[in-house]
């Protein structure tokens, strides 16, 4: 059962009211966001405002929308009107929004509720939550991290601050920390949500996406988020029309998954989430109407180098077009990891200036493996993070613009969680959601940081 | 201060990037390690990490 449908039925049928939603949800923020940092910018007079029109719409037998009252937050690289636009960057402190970003708009308009702007990894950059506000904790262990760069959306939805985040995911910052955080996360085919009014970081690779506790409530927000930009030329339409309502009728036919060679030939040496992982699949390998299959997808044991490179040479021009002048020292306003992948774009091309051609062959050649792959299977299975580091398993998704679901499946003896992801067909998001929902059945993950349990 | 092949020490501070001296170690070992996979993944290792 989905979270946001039971919270709909309660409002409609007033054993809640929208006051009393944000209010607990208000409480939770106070209680627990100094210790874990998510949330960076809220407005908490502006959202008792909205809860009453909710409130007064109930009273007078309105109809309500399908996200009415649902407490949701938004990553700070994405535009919310009236509220601060960092990217996590200090330059751009004191830089407000004007205009929100469709799905933002979308969301507002169905009646769900913005708590608050979350932190991030500086323009989403690196593989972890850290910002000129500061840095994410992990709500399972404090002493950890979620990841990122999406880390403070996952602490936000773990936290229970509220039912759904939206994060960007360039290469797995919406799916790592989803994982590292309890939840599920959806990196949507690409485009699939708007982008107009969201900072990037690789152009090629940035894609919107929801955070929730479960495959259900990604896709009711899905089923909102995904409507079509007529303002975005470049928005893909995927048809997300009742898409909770076509996910969650039962599955009849075989599931046929795939599993990666190159995963299966590395010697877990004792790592949890590889352990996990293979002893998941074991499971599934047990389970009626469900296949698995062992296939090679050669490429993957180059996807770290070609991330790297695509996000070097994407976000070097990009975070040029951030400054305000050529001087280099205005660069300093950046953090270290940001000028390190400019500094590293510069490299390459002194160096290699063939790289730029090159990283765009492997792209076209692991893009052939992976649907040559998905011809036969209905998704790939995979862990979220790679014991190789040659090997960036989310970066699949986002090299081949396919739809992938991460969902927890147990906890590591450090109390931090962790996941699988799962890699779908272009522009059938829906169906895969329908297949992780088998999955999330069969892991049966239990949901509560030990944090807000005490 | 170590030479660093490739002319990266002069990257890091002739280029277009500026960076101050508390950056050098952790900017490049970053940039080391990342050179070294993907040099490696092309088949080309002009750094030793």
């Amino acid at each position: 059962m989905s979270r946001i449908v039971e919270l709909n039925n309660k409002l409609i049928t007033k054993q809640i009211s929208a006051e009393e939603i944000v209010e607990e949800h208000i409480k939770q923020i106070e209680k627990y966001n100094d210790e874990f940092l998510s949330v960076i910018e809220h407005k908490f007079n502006e959202i008792r405002l909205r809860a009453k029109v909710v409130d007064n719409m109930i009273a007078k037998d309105d109809n309500i929308g399908l996200l009415a009252a649902v407490p949701y937050g938004v990553k700070d690289n994405i535009h919310v009107s009236g509220y601060k636009i960092t990217g996590g960057c200090k330059k751009f402190e004191n830089r407000t929004a004007y205009e929100s970003a469709a799905c933002v708009d979308a969301l507002n308009s169905e009646g769900a509720i913005m708590m608050g702007k979350l932190n991030l990894d500086e323009f989403g950059v690196g593989d972890i939550t850290k910002s000129f506000k500061g840095h994410t904790r992990n709500p399972y262990n404090s002493d950890f991290d979620l990841s990122g760069s999406s880390g403070g959306s996952a602490a936000f939805v773990s936290l229970d601050f509220g039912y759904f985040a939206l994060g960007s995911d360039t290469g797995g910052s919406i799916r790592e920390p989803a994982g590292k955080g309890g939840l599920s996360g959806l990196k949507p085919t690409y485009n699939a949500i708007s982008k107009e009014h969201c900072y990037g970081y690789a152009p090629s690779l940035d894609t919107i996406g929801p955070l929730a506790y479960s495959v259900c409530d990604l896709a009711i927000t899905m089923e909102v988020m995904g409507r079509k930009d007529p303002k975005d030329k470049e928005h893909v339409h995927v048809n997300f029309s009742n898409a909770y309502g076509r996910m969650i009728q039962p599955v009849k036919e075989k599931i046929k998954i795939a599993v990666l060679k190159q995963v299966n030939d590395l010697d877990p040496q004792g790592d949890e989430e590889y352990l996990k992982y293979h002893e998941f699949v074991d499971g599934l390998k047990k389970e009626k109407g469900i296949e698995v299959f062992e296939v090679s997808m050669p490429s993957v044991n180059k996807t770290t180098a070609m991330y790297r490179l695509v996000t070097a040479f994407e976000g070097h021009d990009l975070f040029k077009s951030l400054l305000d002048t050529d001087a280099k020292e205005e660069t300093l306003l950046f953090d270290n990891r940001v000028r390190q992948r400019m500094l590293m774009a510069k490299y390459y091309d002194d160096n290699h200036p063939d790289y730029r051609q090159k990283v765009q062959t492997d792209i076209i050649q692991l893009n052939n493996e992976y649907s040559g792959i998905m011809a036969d299977y209905d998704f790939i299975i995979t862990p979220l993070t790679s014991l190789d580091e040659n090997q960036n398993l989310v970066t699949l998704a986002n090299f081949s613009r396919c739809p992938s679901v991460s969902i927890p499946i147990g906890v590591k003896s450090n109390n931090v969680p962790c996941g699988v992801q799962l890699f779908g067909k272009y522009g059938e998001d829906v169906r895969l959601l329908q297949l992780a929902r088998v999955l999330e059945a069969v892991a049966s993950f239990d949901h509560k940081p030990p944090a807000i349990i005490s | 201060m170590e030479e660093l092949p490739n002319n990266l020490s002069e990257l890091f501070y002739n280029g277009e990037v500026a960076f101050i001296d508390d950056d050098y170690d952790y900017v490049i070992n970053k940039c080391l390690k990342e050179i070294s996979i993907v040099e490696r993944a092309y088949g080309e290792c002009l750094c030793q990490e």
